[in-house]
C-alpha cells in the first residue's frame, strides 16, 4: 500500500482512565490516624472512563469535526492526539508533522513584547526559528498590532492578546493541526477573519481535527464528524447528519425521575461554601404534565427545583434559549417578571417561569438555567439543562409553517401590493 | 512500501523504562535555545541595570564571603589570596545553585504549557541549564579582571585554556540533580521547600569559601566524591594553578555526575508519562 493511501490519523480502541480521589494522600493525616490506633481510611480510586475504545480514521486532507457535550471526552482525545497525555490503553497512528492549538497564546510571557512572545510562541508550537523568521511580517500583519510589536504583552487588551496569538498560530505549517475551540474568542470581525483563515487551512490539504461547541462553524468547515457521549462514541458520519443526532441525543443525557424532573444536581457548586441551587428541571404543558416540545407560539413553561434559593433574597432565577448554533436568542427571568413579591418561602421550592407566545421557529434549542443577583454575581448556572423542540404548527393561521433554518424569530405581519405598475 | 518523508507517530500506553528519546530532544533543540533566552531575558525585564546584575551578584557575594569566611574566620585558601581563590570556586557554585533553584520548580511554572503542547519535557528544566552559563560566563569577565590585577602575586599557565572543559561535569551534574528535583516536585510540592536547605548543606560539603586540606587526609575522598568538589578544584587548578591531589577520586566524582544524569533521565521518563494528569 502506498503511502499516499494511508489514512493521516488512524485511532484503535483508544482510551483513557483518570484515577480520581488519590492524587496526593496526606500521609501526616495517615500517621496520626495509626497512632492512635485507628486504621488508615483510604477510599478505593474511582476510576472515570474520560475516553472508551473510539475508532475512527481520517484520511488526508480531510478536515474532522469532534462534537458533543461539555466532558464528553473531546478535549481528552485531543490531548492523546497531540501527546500530552498517554492513552490507558489503544493506540492511534498520526502521519506527518502534528501542531496542536488547544489554546490560543500558549506559553505568552507578559513581561516580553509582542515581538519577543511571537518568536516564543512559534517556537512553543513547534515552528523552527528560520520559519518565524521567514513568517514574521506576515503574522504581524495578520495580526494588525505592528505598531505595538515593541510593547510588553501585559499591557495588550485581552483581545490584542488573542489576535496575536491566533497570527502565529495561522501561520503554522503542519501536516496534521488538532484546534480546541479557537474560535470562541475575540470579536465578532476578528472570529470571522480566524473562521477564514481556518478555512484557507483546511483547503491548503492539510488534515485538520476540529473540536467545537459552535455547530455552525463545525457545519461549515468540517467534512465529517465523530460525536462523542460520557467517553462513547455515539455516531460518525457526514457532519450534518451527525451533528442532527448530537441535537437529538442531549435530551436523554440526564436522568429524568417519575414527575418528569431531569436531575442536575450532580456538579460541583459554583461558589464555594454554597449547595448546588438548581436540582432539577422539567417543561410542563398547560396540564402540568413534563414535556419535550412545545408548539409554535404557545406558551414555554418551565419548572426549577431549587433548594436554599431562600439564602439570597435578591436572587433571580432565569432562562436562557439558545439555538443549535449556540447563539442566545431569549432571556427571561424572575426580575423581568416582577419578582415573588411577599410569597412565603422555603428551603426546596419549584419555580415556574412562563413566556406566553414563544416567538420562535419550529426546530432544536436548549435551555440554561441560571441564579444570580443581578449586577452582582452568578449564584449557579446548568448550561444545556433542557432541550426544547419547537414543533411546527399553523401559528401565522395561513397554513405556513415556518422552520429555524429559515430565521429563529418568528414575528406576524401583513403584507400587501403596495404599488401596481402598469404592463 | 513507500513512506517518503511523512513521519509516522504512534500515540500509545508507554512501557519499559530506557527510552530516553534523546533523538526527539535533539529535534527540540530550536525550543530550548528559545526557552533558555526567554528565562534570561524575563530575568532581567524591567530592571534598571539589566543583565549587569549577572556580574554584580557574585561579586557582592564575594565582597562578603571574603570579609566573613577570609577575614573574620581566616578560613585557609592554600596561600592565595583569599578573594581570588574564593572567586574561582564561587563561580561554579553560584551556576550550580541558581540552576537547581529555578530548575526544580520549572514543571511547576511551565504547567500551562504542558497541558497545552506537546514537547519533551526535559527541555523546561535542561533550560535553566544554559541560561545560568550565560551567567556565568558574564561573571568570569570579573574573574579575569582579578587575575590581572593580583598578577604580581601569582603564575598563571597554559592551562587556564582548560576550564571550559570542568564546565561539563557541572552542567552533567546540575542536569542530573534538576531532573530528579523538578520531576519529584511535580509530584511531591514538598521538594520545593526543601531545595534551599539541600543546596545550603551543598555548600558545606563543597570547598567553596575553605581549602580541601581544612579537612584530615583520610576524610577527604569523601568531599572529592562530590562532583562539585572537582568542578571547583578544576576552576582552580586550570585558572589559579593550584596544585590538586586526588585526580582519581574527583573523576570518579565525575562519574558519579554522569550516574546522576542517566539516573535522573530514567526517573524523568517515568514522572513524565503522567505529569499532565498530576500537575
Amino acid at each position: 500500500m502506498s503511502a499516499r493511501n494511508k489514512p493521516a490519523i488512524e485511532a484503535h480502541a483508544l482510551s483513557k482512565e483518570y484515577r480520581l480521589g488519590e492524587t496526593h494522600r496526606d500521609w501526616l493525616a495517615d500517621a496520626a490516624a495509626l497512632l492512635r490506633g485507628r486504621a488508615v481510611q483510604r477510599s478505593a480510586p474511582t476510576i472515570l472512563r474520560a475516553l472508551d475504545e473510539v475508532n475512527f480514521t481520517v484520511a488526508e486532507g480531510e478536515v474532522f469535526g469532534i462534537i458533543g457535550a461539555n466532558g464528553a471526552g473531546k478535549s481528552t482525545l485531543l490531548k492523546l492526539l497531540a501527546g500530552i497525555t498517554d492513552p490507558t490503553s489503544g493506540r492511534a497512528i498520526l502521519r506527518g508533522r502534528i501542531a496542536s492549538l488547544l489554546e490560543v497564546g500558549t506559553g505568552f510571557h507578559p513581561e516580553l513584547t509582542g515581538r519577543e512572545n511571537v518568536f516564543l510562541n512559534g517556537a512553543i508550537l513547534g515552528m523552527l526559528q528560520r520559519e518565524i523568521r521567514e513568517e514574521y511580517d506576515r503574522i504581524v500583519e495578520f495580526s494588525g498590532l505592528e505598531a505595538f510589536m515593541d510593547t510588553p504583552v501585559k499591557r495588550y487588551s485581552s483581545g490584542m492578546q488573542v489576535r496575536l496569538a491566533f497570527a502565529v498560530a495561522a501561520h503554522l505549517r503542519p501536516e496534521i493541526l488538532l484546534i480546541d475551540e479557537v474560535l470562541a474568542v475575540g470579536d465578532i470581525e476578528f472570529q470571522h477573519k480566524c473562521l477564514g483563515a481556518m478555512k484557507e487551512v483546511a483547503g491548503g490539504g492539510r488534515t485538520v481535527l476540529f473540536v467545537s461547541h459552535n455547530m455552525a462553524a463545525v457545519s461549515s468547515l468540517c467534512h465529517r464528524a465523530l460525536l462523542l457521549r460520557q467517553g462513547r462514541q455515539v455516531a460518525i458520519g457526514p457532519t450534518d447528519e451527525v451533528i442532527q443526532t448530537y441535537i437529538q441525543s442531549t435530551a436523554d443525557t440526564h436522568a429524568q425521575d417519575a414527575a418528569g424532573f431531569v436531575a442536575l444536581h450532580e456538579r460541583k457548586p459554583l461558589l464555594a461554601h454554597s449547595p448546588v441551587i438548581i436540582r432539577a428541571a422539567r417543561m410542563v404543558n398547560e396540564h402540568g404534565e413534563a414535556v419535550t416540545a412545545v408548539r409554535m407560539g404557545e406558551t414555554l413553561r418551565v419548572d426549577v427545583r431549587v433548594e436554599q434559593l431562600n439564602q439570597f433574597p435578591s436572587a433571580v432565577v432565569g432562562v436562557t434559549v439558545r439555538s443549535v448554533f449556540d447563539q442566545k436568542i431569549i432571556h427571561f427571568n424572575t426580575a423581568m417578571a416582577g419578582g415573588f413579591g411577599s410569597a412565603r418561602r422555603g428551603a426546596k421550592e419549584i419555580v415556574r417561569l412562563e413566556i406566553p407566545e414563544l416567538p420562535l421557529m419550529a426546530g432544536a434549542y436548549s435551555l440554561d438555567l441560571l441564579v444570580f443577583e443581578p449586577g452582582v454575581r452568578l449564584i449557579d448556572r446548568v448550561d444545556g439543562a433542557l432541550t426544547c423542540d419547537v414543533i411546527e404548527a399553523d401559528w401565522y393561521g395561513h397554513g405556513y409553517r415556518g422552520e429555524a433554518r429559515e430565521g429563529l424569530i418568528a414575528v406576524r405581519g401583513e403584507c400587501r401590493i403596495a404599488v401596481r405598475e402598469e404592463n | 512500501m513507500s513512506a517518503p518523508q511523512k513521519r509516522e507517530i504512534v500515540r500509545r500506553p508507554r512501557r519499559g523504562w530506557l527510552d530516553l528519546a534523546l533523538g526527539e530532544l535533539w529535534a527540540y533543540r530550536d525550543l530550548l535555545a528559545t526557552l533558555a533566552w526567554r528565562n534570561l531575558t524575563v530575568r532581567y525585564k524591567q530592571s534598571l541595570l539589566g543583565i549587569a546584575w549577572a556580574i554584580i551578584k557574585p561579586v557582592i557575594q564575594m565582597v562578603v564571603f571574603s570579609v566573613v569566611f577570609g577575614h573574620l574566620a581566616n578560613l585557609p585558601s592554600d596561600g592565595y589570596p583569599y578573594p581570588i581563590f574564593l572567586y574561582a570556586g564561587l563561580l561554579p557554585w553560584t551556576y550550580f545553585t541558581t540552576t537547581i533553584t529555578s530548575a526544580s520548580g520549572s514543571l511547576l511554572s511551565g504547567s500551562n504549557m504542558i497541558h497545552k503542547v506537546y514537547f519533551p519535557r526535559m527541555i523546561l528544566p535542561f533550560s535553566y541549564l544554559f541560561t545560568s552559563l550565560i551567567d556565568l560566563l558574564l561573571a568570569m569577565l570579573v574573574l579575569f579582571g582579578m587575575m590581572g590585577w593580583y598578577r604580581a602575586d601569582m603564575v598563571f599557565s597554559w592551562t587556564i585554556l582548560l576550564f571550559p572543559l570542568f564546565l561539563i561535569p557541572a552542567v552533567v551534574f546540575a542536569g542530573g540533580v534538576s531532573l530528579w528535583l523538578s520531576a519529584a516536585a511535580a509530584r511531591y510540592r514538598d521538594v520545593l521547600h526543601l531545595v534551599p536547605y539541600l543546596l545550603q548543606l551543598g555548600m558545606f560539603i563543597t570547598p567553596v569559601v575553605y581549602a580541601v586540606n581544612l579537612l584530615p587526609e583520610r576524610f577527604r575522598w569523601m568531599l572529592q566524591l562530590n562532583p562539585m568538589t572537582g568542578v571547583v578544584e578544576g576552576f582552580r587548578w586550570s585558572l589559579l594553578g593550584k596544585p590538586v591531589d586526588g585526580w582519581g577520586v574527583i573523576f570518579a566524582g565525575f562519574g558519579l555526575a554522569f550516574v546522576f544524569l542517566v539516573s535522573g533521565m530514567i526517573y524523568f521518563r517515568r514522572v513524565e508519562r503522567t505529569l499532565a494528569d498530576v500537575l
